[in-house]
């Protein structure tokens, strides 16, 4: 795939759904949306697994 | 008579590429692909060692019963890659180019690729990264239950999880000890192992991205040379411990998140930055430049900060998936020393690290979860050597041999084991190529170079004239493993040279070449089971010395992957300063090797992508 062909989907759809959910992220003063950037006000940083799905070997998902 | 169930586990396109062919539960192939392309960490469709793995069984694509992926690439791509990509746009322009590319052409079409590159149209089985991981370990651990700790760079999500694995009890409720009520329900008599995943970290906090990023500051290669950053830190002391807490928030209970305004992976081609150097104080290593006090002392303070943290991870771990026995895997699991640390806390009974703890293992996990879940398969016994790959009869060597026009010697098996052992007294250091090729990334006595542990001068002269690498760089020991008690601080076994422990005190002049600069050595052991012609080497050896260890390091040169077949051995053999080669039964030695045939250094060097 062409590199200009990307840059465009980057400044476009990508850039409008950044937007997007950075503005909800935002609004919604959660810092951790992304599981990025926490420091700091958590007792533990360990998460749960999603939980498993029968037959799920099968999936790519 | 029964079809018998051929598994093939693969992992492939990040780094590490490898495959493992199990047959009816027994692993009878693994390699990875680099070994074939020359192409260290080669992250390339393992076609090569599939290649090999089906002529060594005999069988055909038509023979395979199942086919595994080591992780599930739709959660890779469609959350964490684009969810990162949203998190840090309008940065990452040049990140996301190259992850496009690659996800778009290749990554993200997995089961077309496998069923185009080798004909196949029978089941394709994902599972999630670190499941392999853990599969992995506890899958050929042959221990009935296990606390289970995986850590990594990164997976899908995960980047470290504390699993559980049971081979007595169902895996969805791993507590409850009622396996004869289990094995009826499966319809099987035997106890099936399976891991339950319990608690994960998620990206982008990664102890082993952390340990990158320092090991890309300090001017070596990412995914590639962290091992040389354990290697470095005896030589400095924890001066930047404290500095080193800013990048990273450990609690208790062994989690962690990484201060992320320290790091560019997420969104940059690099994978630390400005606020790294001003933190530290000097800017990153220039690759080759010169090492100075404060690398070391940078690379120590990273590797008391890992071992800290793994500790805490492993006790922790111990309290919500309590079990006498330990099993490790993921990159981080390759971290010796830690492993050591881990040891020698008495937590618990027993650790079993398998020697492809990386990615490349995670063909392996695949594999077994595919035989563990899917064919209710009986559980392995306890992995106890690593050579599962390519093995050349003594005809394969001469024809090479012949071919290459060099001069030879053939001797008899005890004659091999007489002249070998006699000729490494000293100063002498021997490529040694026997059997099967290793899996995992350790050389562990079949395709090794190897010399006397007793006289120093052979660290020096392996490092600097054979191996071409850097001075600072410890080679470690092969230990007969009656003898380990008698040398190492250590009270079992240690066949895949994943623990490091002390050489005692009055040994440590007796074995100079592998004891590193704080009276470590990271050991491996041996016995006549696993290697019968390594062991009856070093045997040998101790008969004639009185010393039961022995030097090995890998039978490669700086950035070269570990050599794989007769031509390859021959290659390294003349190109470096090696004073002999066996080849099987087949002796050559330098000095009779023609004057056109040896040392283009240069140009054989140049082949190789330092590391």
């Amino acid at each position: 795939m062409s590199f200009i062909i990307l840059t465009i989907l980057w400044l476009t759809l990508f850039g409008i759904y950044a937007i997007i959910i950075k503005t909800i992220s935002a609004i919604k003063k959660f810092p951790s949306l992304f599981g990025g950037g926490a420091r700091g006000g958590y007792n533990t940083y360990w998460v749960d697994p999603l939980s498993e799905v029968p037959n799920g070997m099968q999936d790519q998902f | 008579m029964n079809k018998p169930v051929y598994i093939l586990g693969l992992s492939c396109y990040y780094h590490d590429s490898a495959c493992v062919l199990i047959k009816d539960g027994e692993i009878i192939f693994a390699a990875q692909e680099e070994r074939y392309t020359r192409k260290k960490q080669d992250d390339s469709f393992p076609n090569e060692a599939i290649k090999a793995a089906f002529e060594y069984a005999g069988i055909t694509i038509e023979d395979i019963s199942a086919i595994g992926f080591y992780e599930k690439p739709f959660i890779k791509f469609f959350d964490r890659i684009l969810r990162t990509t949203f998190k840090v746009w309008p940065r990452g322009l040049m990140q996301y180019q190259y992850a496009m590319q690659d996800w778009m052409t290749k990554k993200l079409w997995i089961p077309q690729s496998i069923r185009k590159e080798l004909g196949y149209k029978g089941d394709i089985f994902f599972i999630p990264h670190h499941e392999s991981h853990a599969y992995s370990s506890f899958g050929v651990s042959g221990f009935d239950d296990a606390t289970i700790v995986t850590v990594d760079g990164v997976g899908e999500w995960a980047t470290a999880t504390i699993g559980y694995g049971c081979a007595e009890v169902p895996s969805a409720k791993c507590q409850v000890p009622n396996s004869e009520t289990w094995n009826l329900e499966l319809g099987t008599s035997k106890p099936v192992p399976s891991v339950k995943i319990l608690k994960e970290i998620h990206y982008p906090h990664s102890l082993g991205l952390l340990y990158s990023a320092i090991t890309y500051y300090l001017g070596f290669k990412v995914n590639s040379a962290e091992y040389k950053v354990m290697g470095l830190a005896p030589y400095g002391e924890p001066k930047y411990l404290e500095k080193m807490r800013e990048l990273i928030d450990v609690k208790e209970d062994g989690s962690f998140a990484l201060n992320m305004k320290y790091f560019t992976y997420e969104h940059g081609l690099r994978m630390t930055g400005r606020a790294i150097e001003k933190l530290l104080g000097q800017p990153r290593r220039k690759p080759e430049s010169d090492l100075e006090q404060f690398h070391k002392d940078i690379a120590r303070s990273l590797q008391d900060l890992t071992e800290e943290v793994m500790m805490k991870i492993v006790t922790y771990a111990k309290k919500i998936s309590p079990s006498d026995n330990l099993c490790l895997a993921g990159g981080v699991s390759l971290n010796c020393v830690a492993n050591g640390k881990i040891l020698r806390s008495g937590l618990f009974k027993n650790i079993y690290i398998q020697p492809a703890s990386g990615d490349a293992g995670g063909a392996l996990g695949v594999a077994l979860a595919i035989w563990y879940k899917q064919f209710n398969g009986a559980k392995l016994q306890q992995m106890n050597h690593s050579y599962f790959g390519d093995e050349f009869s003594d005809d394969e060597i001469e024809k090479c041999l012949q071919n290459a026009d060099v001069p030879f010697l053939k001797l008899s098996d005890e004659g091999l084991i007489d002249r070998a052992s006699t000729l490494m007294e000293g100063d002498n250091v021997i490529g040694w190529f026997q059997g099967r090729m290793e899996y995992g990334p350790r050389a562990l006595g079949n395709r090794s170079i190897i010399a006397d542990a007793r006289n120093k001068d052979n660290w020096k002269k392996v490092n600097l004239k054979i191996k071409f690498r850097e001075s600072f760089r410890p080679f470690a020991p092969t230990v007969l493993e009656e003898r380990i008690g008698d040398y190492f601080d250590l009270d079992r076994p240690t066949p895949f040279m994943l623990l490091v422990a002390d050489v005692h005190p009055d040994k440590r002049d007796e074995i100079p070449a592998v004891t590193h600069v704080d009276g470590s050595a990271r050991i491996q052991s041996i016995n006549r089971e696993q290697n019968e012609r390594y062991y009856d080497l070093i045997k040998a050896f101790e008969e004639k010395t009185g010393c039961g260890v022995i030097i090995n390091t890998s039978f490669n040169v700086r950035g070269e992957p570990i050599v794989r077949s007769p031509e390859d051995a021959l290659n390294c053999f003349l190109n470096t300063h090696m004073d002999y080669l066996v080849l099987g039964n087949y002796l050559l030695t330098k000095r009779d090797m023609p004057e056109d045939k040896v040392l283009k250094k240069k140009d054989y060097l140049e082949q190789f992508e330092l590391d």
